[in-house]
């Protein structure tokens, strides 16, 4: 992460930009992990609590999904 | 409230896909955006000097404050994004939930019977797709048996011709005696001295019990030795003489009818067929010292067909053949060359020597065009069979499928016109994208089944994605358990819902 100061101006349009992103990646990521640990403790037998797929892992998964349909 | 530890992450990826120079724009009227709301309302304080890592913070706390709720006493009163995120999470997870119990079982465990209806007639179609195994070869040599001992002495006690000309029932006559409580090669072996025996049991042992049986005062046979091959008129000669002349030789036991008629008949079969026997044995000699390699050969060899190809090879003969390892190529390459205008003389050791490269060089061209149009056979019958499956499922399964459109958002729900879709596209893809390796490679008829079944028959699901999805990580990570690619179908399958909510730019 850059240190760097911004000016005003650079820092509201950086604030504007990410937040917009963020918020729809915040919410995809809040609802998949929650849907997907509502799906998991029926049909995919506890993946979740049984192996390394953790909800922290699982974040990272959705998050690389995520980029990946964006780049395609 | 979405969680400190997401919202971290989401700005992380935001910047990522700043750094890409993409940027999202959520669609109108879609859940995402409906959830975006509660955060959408900005209002940005002077950020002067302020460094990214700064900004970022800003943002993890402002999704966390606009998304939590608030505590009353010792209540925790939801926000308006929780109670929505709530009902999102139980609406999605159903959805979730139902498309992966129908994938599971009902499209794959349609996908199973599939794979297992090809396998099967796989297994029995058993296709041996290499030229030499039309070849029936059989390694022969006069039975020593024939050369010595008491069978030597009765040939010896026999002119070497004669007029005689038996008649049906003269060698039906021989089969009508049969000493009782023994078998007709028992009464024999009775008869022979020891030191004959083993050379008798080993010509037993290899011509066939059965099949000498058969040949005893059997005019069927007789008068249709033409359609034998030598070694087996030679057989048949040997078995009616032995046993005639044992008969003749044991007059003094009870035996029915008259005995003056029992010894005249069993004399005049001794008689006839010591000449005959002596005539193919000379032949067979005769062969045998020319060089002539096969003895006998029925059918005729075609890249077109799959006729059988019988071949009886004077085993004394082959061993001489001397011209390497490729003793039975030449001998091929030698027939496949000739084909119909084929002689026995051809296949003598010294023409198969001088011109074994020729030879050699015919089989293997053969050999390569047949198995060539063998594959081509065998990827046709699959073919053939993977569509007439695939006809014969989509009508056991018919008013799934049914249901499976009339519940789609196509506007057409013309049942039957669907139906007569699917299978053109089936075989289309059959046709075009099965190869003779998809059906004899376990994973890849896997996939392709996939794709027939989920992405065709039921491709108004969302079966195709999922399967493919968990097909696919199960590929790159062999030791992913079917829970754990089911979890990354999962996720998969959620990435890609919300990617239908979302344009980037």
């Amino acid at each position: 992460m850059e240190n760097l100061t911004l000016s005003d101006i650079e820092a509201q349009n950086q604030f504007v930009k990410t937040y917009q992103i963020a918020i729809s990646v915040a919410n995809i990521l809040e609802l998949s992990i929650n849907v997907l640990s509502e799906i998991a403790n029926e049909d995919i037998h506890n993946v979740i609590n049984n192996t390394v797929l953790t909800p922290s892992v699982l974040m990272n998964i959705i998050g690389q999904k995520f980029l990946e349909s964006i780049k395609n | 409230m979405i969680h400190t530890e997401r919202a971290k992450k989401a700005v992380d990826i935001a910047n990522i896909v700043l750094s890409m120079n993409k940027s999202i724009v959520v669609k109108p009227n879609t859940l995402l955006s409906e959830l975006n709301a509660p955060l959408s309302y900005l209002e940005i304080s002077s950020l002067k000097k302020a460094t990214r890592e700064v900004i970022n913070n800003l943002i993890i706390q402002d999704i966390e404050y606009k998304t939590m709720g608030v505590v009353k006493g010792d209540k925790y009163i939801e926000s308006h994004h929780d109670t929505m995120m709530d009902s999102y999470i139980k609406t999605i997870s159903q959805l979730v939930k139902n498309h992966f119990n129908f994938t599971k079982s009902t499209v794959n465990k349609i996908i199973g019977e599939y794979i297992e209806g090809i396998n099967n007639h796989i297994q029995q179609y058993n296709p041996d797709s290499a030229a030499e195994n039309l070849f029936n070869i059989q390694y022969l040599n006069i039975p020593e048996f024939f050369k010595t001992g008491i069978f030597a002495s009765i040939l010896d006690n026999y002119p070497d011709s004669n007029n005689i000309k038996l008649t049906a029932s003269e060698i039906n006559y021989l089969s009508s005696y049969k000493p009782e409580q023994t078998t007709y090669l028992d009464y024999i072996r009775n008869a022979l001295p020891d030191s004959d025996l083993a050379l008798f049991n080993e010509w037993v042992g290899r011509v066939g019990e059965e099949k000498l049986i058969s040949y005893i005062g059997n005019d069927q046979i007789f008068f249709n030795l033409y359609k034998l091959n030598n070694y087996d008129c030679l057989n048949f000669y040997a078995i009616n003489i032995l046993y005639a002349y044992i008969v003749n030789e044991r007059l003094d036991i009870p035996l029915p009818g008259s005995l003056a008629n029992i010894k005249e008949k069993t004399n005049l079969i001794c008689l006839a067929f010591v000449p005959l026997f002596k005539f193919i044995y000379k032949e067979i000699l005769s062969e045998i010292s020319r060089g002539i390699v096969v003895a006998y050969i029925e059918g005729l060899f075609s890249v077109y067909n799959e006729n059988q190809v019988n071949i009886i090879i004077h085993d004394e003969v082959f061993d001489r053949l001397d011209v390497g390892d490729s003793k039975l190529e030449t001998i091929f390459g030698c027939i496949v060359s000739l084909t119909n205008k084929l002689n026995r003389e051809d296949l003598n050791v010294d023409n198969l020597k001088a011109n074994k490269d020729y030879y050699i060089k015919q089989w293997m061209s053969v050999r390569s065009i047949f198995a060539y149009r063998k594959q081509e056979m065998i990827l046709k019958d699959y073919r053939l069979y993977a569509q007439q499956l695939f006809v014969d499922t989509l009508q056991s399964y018919k008013d799934v499928v049914a249901d499976v459109i009339l519940h789609s958002d196509r506007s057409n729900k013309n049942i039957e016109w669907h139906l007569a879709a699917i299978i053109k596209e089936a075989t289309n893809f059959i046709n075009n994208e099965m190869h003779l390796d998809d059906f004899n490679d376990q994973v890849k008829l896997e996939e392709k089944a996939i794709k027939l079944i989920a992405g065709i028959m039921f491709k108004d699901t969302s079966a195709y994605q999922i399967l493919m999805s968990m097909f696919n990580n199960m590929q790159l990570n062999p030791k992913l358990t079917p829970q754990e690619a089911a979890m990354f179908a999962a996720i998969e399958y959620l990435v890609s819902y919300f990617r239908l909510q979302f344009e980037v730019k």
